[in-house]
């Protein structure tokens, strides 16, 4: 497994949470490496780690636990949410802010002081969650497409926040090594400007994409392949913006002609 | 020709902003200012790519290398110097390479066309011998300097100082680079060069010097020889330059094409016959940058992101996807995904009567922030604006329902001067063929009085929501209270829905209100 580039110090902000019974609420573009940094911190504390990615189709009983009608008799499966409070595992809540207002009430409930559920969907009983039950978050900023704002109340229950953003160049250069096995730095760092200038575009919407640390390892993966730097940069950044049509692919592709020729 | 500059004033401020690493900077089109930076309003002003020398895609790889050197500077000078005397021409000179030198640094794949750009630069210089006076020893420094090569013979008393100033600029750039000086260093620097030459630092700069040769077909002998010229001078700072690939263009010939591409689409789309009697602002020098409040069309579309993008759920009782919690619940169990789009088409009209005249600007920038996020959510839209021209009332098309919202648009509205009354009637008589030829959903009436023919109105009113558009009128008034007395004035004359508001600022959220509904 390659070593995770802890470059913000986010695990050990992770570990203070875990330590004080805090739940925490990373905050950051797509591909910053949000869930590669919790993954890890769930190694590192040697805890089992539930996870769910939110999106318009997650529902409540996906966490709170779905009726079941077997020979007439109506049963009850728990959802993740319960599940992990049962066990007092470690929760992953993937970007939370893509799920609808609904969906979120129901976590409001049980992330509260009293770390408790009331089934009302099943026979009404209340599930405390086990000592030890950790929570995370992530949420993607709301210049994403899909997200909304998150309510109040239940940003409220995630009182340590970590920002993070991409990485400066020295460090997704870095990064992208820990992946690759060619040498050619200079091309490395050529790639990651170049991804670092469509990400300020996109940030100001003025492009419709923003590629992420994956596609920078995506990159230097090609080149080990002995591609050209020119090349994987279009095949890894440029032609993924044809989608939304000629005009905005050329405009790219001068920037990547203006930085490989 | 508005229609070119649209398309490549867009790609042109991508670039811009992606090269200077500049977020704000907006670029423009000027014949009369020429190429230049007018670093306290972000906007770099460039030389039409028509009015160049040589073929068309010859004249657009000029133009996107000159943009080039301007965002280089943009992003590495600390200040600008306007080039019409000579201390500033030579202190851009310096810069021009100093800034391109840490420009190459990144943009490593400019080389190419930096070269072929320096080709067309040289070929477009004048001859020394047809230059006059002082200028003429500015030109030969600047010939040598940058092509390291004179066209024509240089006048032997200058050569030697030529030479030397060459020299000493060269060096001083080398040493601002080597040492990481700026701006300010160099400035020094030029103080020299130009006590080097003899000549006067404020001296005036011809402004035909630049482009001394526009609209030049160029003859491919006449490059080759102008190529190999700057070749010989650059290689040492470019390494080997292929001469095939300086000529051939082929790392933008792709961006060449889909801009014609572009402009043969939008030539098109606004191309849409005019009807009934209605005209189009002529295509004149307004600065339509000064209605453009970036803050309210950001704000904008944060706000109506959602609409853009979003997906609703709808419940049905039959379908392909079950939800069995509904099914056990009682509810219809199927459901479907439908993406939130705006399917409305609509047309504006804005009052531009002399009432409006003293707010003009604020009026502007807010029907503009409302025509930028109307199209940014992809509705289907035409604006109109009417106001007295010569004691005659006007109704001005300023976008058809068919073209996508541009500069071109925004400059055609900014062009039409609040003027005369509010006589609404005559309007909608105007318009009243083009709105029978393309229907729309909602007619929205911006205005700010009472029309001035009332019983005209009702009569008009009637025969346009006869066509099934919906006539929704919103009222402007300097107060709430004003505002609301001038809605429900209006809605005695016959319209569906009429909305009051107080700030300016509400038109686009007003509007967009209605969408909703």
């Amino acid at each position: 497994m390659v070593e995770y580039l802890d470059w913000n110090g986010s695990l050990d902000i992770l570990e203070r949470a875990h330590r004080t019974g805090l739940f925490a609420l990373v905050i950051g573009p797509k591909g910053t490496g949000k869930t590669t940094l919790v993954r890890r911190f769930a190694e590192r504390i040697g805890a089992t780690m539930d996870s769910i990615n939110f999106s318009l189709r997650t529902r409540e009983s996906h966490l709170v636990g779905t009726k079941t009608l077997n020979d007439g008799v109506v049963g009850f499966n728990d959802g993740l949410l319960v599940r992990s409070m049962k066990n007092g595992s470690m929760l992953y809540l993937d970007e939370i802010n893509a799920a609808e207002a609904d969906v979120l009430i129901r976590l409001d409930e049980s992330l509260d002081d009293r770390r408790q559920i009331t089934l009302k969907e099943s026979t009404g009983e209340t599930v405390r969650a086990q000592n030890g039950w950790f929570v995370v978050g992530s949420i993607n900023p709301l210049s994403h497409s899909g997200t909304k704002e998150l309510p109040p109340q239940l940003l409220s229950r995630f009182p340590v926040r970590i920002r993070l953003e991409y990485p400066p160049e020295k460090i997704e250069c870095d990064i992208i090594k820990k992946y690759t096995e060619n040498d050619n730095d200079s091309d490395v760092l050529q790639g990651v400007k170049l991804a670092n200038t469509l990400r300020e575009a996109a940030a100001v919407e003025e492009l419709f994409y923003s590629p992420s640390i994956r596609e920078t390892i995506a990159y230097g993966r090609l080149l080990d392949t002995g591609a050209a730097a020119a090349d994987a940069a279009r095949m890894v950044f440029g032609n993924v913006y044809a989608q939304w049509g000629e005009m905005e692919y050329q405009k790219v592709n001068d920037i990547i002609s203006s930085m490989f020729g | 020709m508005a229609h070119t500059e649209q398309s490549l004033i867009e790609l042109a401020t991508f670039l811009a902003r992606r090269w200077s690493g500049n977020g704000a900077i907006t670029v423009d089109i000027s014949e009369k200012a020429g190429t230049r930076i007018r670093m306290a309003e972000n906007r770099i002003l460039l030389y039409p790519a028509a009015k160049r020398a040589g073929d068309d895609f010859a004249r657009y790889r000029q133009f996107r290398i000159d943009l080039w050197h301007e965002a280089m500077k943009v992003r590495f000078c600390q200040k600008i110097f306007s080039k019409d005397h000579a201390f500033g021409f030579v202190m851009d000179m310096l810069e021009e390479s100093r800034t391109e030198s840490l420009g190459r640094r990144l943009w490593q794949g400019m080389d190419t066309e930096l070269v072929f750009s320096y080709t067309y630069r040289f070929m477009s210089r004048p001859p020394l011998g047809t230059v006059y006076g002082r200028a003429r020893i500015l030109e030969a420094f600047y010939q040598h300097f940058m092509f390291g090569a004179f066209r024509g013979e240089v006048q032997a008393s200058h050569f030697q100082r030529v030479l030397r100033a060459s020299k000493l600029a060269k060096r001083a750039v080398e040493k601002a680079l080597d040492e990481g000086r700026h701006t300010a260093w160099l400035e020094k620097r030029a103080g020299e060069i130009i006590r080097v030459l003899e000549i006067d630092s404020l001296q005036t700069v011809p402004v035909s010097l630049p482009f001394i040769r526009p609209d030049m077909p160029a003859n491919r002998n006449d490059i080759t020889r102008f190529l190999k010229a700057v070749t010989k001078s650059k290689e040492g700072d470019f390494g080997r330059i292929d001469e095939e690939a300086v000529l051939g263009g082929d790392s933008v010939s792709g961006e060449y094409r889909t801009i014609i591409e572009e402009v043969g689409k939008n030539a098109r789309q606004d191309s849409v016959p005019v009807l009934g009697n209605v005209r189009v602002p002529a295509d004149g020098d307004t600065d339509e940058s000064a209605i453009y409040d970036m803050d309210l069309i950001n704000g904008l579309k944060t706000r109506f992101r959602q609409w853009k993008g979003g997906y609703g759920e709808t419940h049905h009782r039959a379908g392909e996807e079950l939800d069995i919690e509904s099914y056990i619940d009682g509810h219809k169990p199927f459901f479907t995904d439908v993406r939130r789009s705006i399917k409305t088409s609509m047309v504006i009209l804005l009052d531009h009567s002399s009432s409006i005249s003293g707010d003009a600007l604020g009026y502007k920038k807010a029907t503009l922030g409302l025509c930028e996020v109307l199209s940014y959510l992809n509705v289907r839209f035409a604006v109109y604006a009417f106001s007295t021209q010569s004691r005659a009332v006007v109704c001005w098309l300023i976008k058809n329902d068919q073209s996508k919202w541009g500069r071109t648009h925004a400059k055609r509205l900014a062009q039409v001067v609040a003027n005369g009354s509010t006589p609404l009637a005559q309007v909608y008589q105007k318009m009243l063929p083009a709105l029978q030829g393309r229907r729309p959903d909602i007619f929205l009436t911006l205005t700010d009085g009472e029309p001035s023919d009332p019983g005209a109105v009702r009569e008009m009113i009637k025969a346009i929501r006869a066509q099934g558009v919906r006539m929704v009128a919103l009222g402007l008034g300097p107060s709430t209270a004003r505002a609301t007395v001038i809605a429900s004035n209006l809605r005695h004359l016959g319209y569906e829905r009429t909305l009051a508001t107080s700030r300016l600022q509400d038109i686009p959220r007003k509007v967009l209100g209605i969408l909703e509904r």
